[in-house]
């Protein structure tokens, strides 16, 4: 478990120790993309952590429309997954925390 | 420990809340008029009796700066007034950790969901079951992994409250049964006026 790691929604992650190109802030940045172009997700915030054996466990923020939660929530990991894999970031990722933030309600959105 | 703290800084905040407001209608009641008129802070202080206030406490003054009895309970009095003052920093202070709902959980990582969009879905589930209107309160377990949902409906006034409460928990129950989420549902009648769905 990655406590501690609460990236704030829409704001860009500010961690400026980080060269732009390490695994870790790529990994932050592939998890947040990936996640906000997912239907129902309105908006995704992540955040990694180094954790053992090398990884990185990335913890991501979302907050979604009226759908079931898991089903999203899986569909996510699973796209995080594929796509970290296909960046050649498949042995840095590491635990995938998700957690649902917040509903996009229509009377919010006509808000 | 934590949450006696916190609602008894609640309370003291609200009993001072309405005392501070209380005398500051009175100050603003009694700067009305000047003088010794009858609305004049004179008459406020003659009201309260802070002369004789005054002459007591200037002897209870003199009293704690000699030695004995007195001085040593008013020691211990302070001492007391200030950790109690330190608990109730504490109280307000004390940063409220939310419980969340664990979804998931495993080697992979974990999905949580906060208590609020886990609310919003079970009132969504019940209002396209029918209820005219529907509140919902989710009180996770320790550990997220159980949990208890307060439902409030609204059901029109032509169906019975049993079979309104029977209608909105198969409602919830694709929802809740798979996290272990228990509901407790309160049905009344909607009032006139609102539309049911």
């Amino acid at each position: 478990m990655n406590a501690g790691v609460t990236p704030e929604l829409g704001a860009e992650v500010a961690v400026t120790n980080i060269p732009p190109s390490s695994p870790r802030r790529r990994l932050e940045e592939l998890a947040a993309e990936v996640a906000a172009a997912i239907p129902g997700v309105g908006s995704a915030a992540a955040a990694a952590v180094a954790v053992p054996g090398g990884r990185f466990g990335v913890a991501l923020r979302l907050v979604c429309e009226l759908v079931p939660l898991r089903p999203l929530a899986e569909e996510v990991r699973s796209r995080i997954v594929t796509a970290a894999s296909s960046a050649g970031l498949g042995e840095e990722l590491g635990p995938l925390d998700i957690a649902i933030e917040d509903l996009i309600t229509a009377a919010r959105g006509q808000a | 420990m934590v949450l006696v703290l916190r609602a008894l800084a609640r309370l003291v905040t609200f009993v001072l809340l309405v005392a501070l407001a209380v005398a500051g209608g009175a100050a603003a009641l009694f700067s009305i008029q000047g003088g010794d008129d009858p609305l004049s802070l004179a008459s406020l202080a003659d009201l309260l009796r802070l002369p004789e206030l005054r002459d007591t406490v200037g002897d209870y003054l003199d009293q704690i700066e000699a030695d004995g009895p007195l001085a040593k309970v008013t020691a211990l009095a302070g001492a007391g007034a200030v950790v109690g003052s330190v608990l109730l920093m504490i109280g307000a202070l004390a940063l409220r950790r939310e419980r969340l709902l664990v979804l998931e959980e495993g080697g992979e990582g974990r999905i949580v969901a906060r208590p609020r969009p886990f609310e919003q879905l079970a009132v969504d589930a019940v209002r396209r079951g029918g209820a005219a209107e529907a509140r919902a309160r989710l009180r996770v377990q320790r550990g997220g992994r159980s949990g208890r949902l307060g439902l409030r409906l609204a059901h029109p006034r032509s169906e019975p409250a049993s079979a309104a409460t029977k209608r909105a928990s198969a409602a919830l129950a694709p929802l809740l049964t798979p996290f272990h989420v228990e509901p407790r549902i309160e049905a009344r009648v909607a009032e006139k006026g609102t539309r049911v769905r």
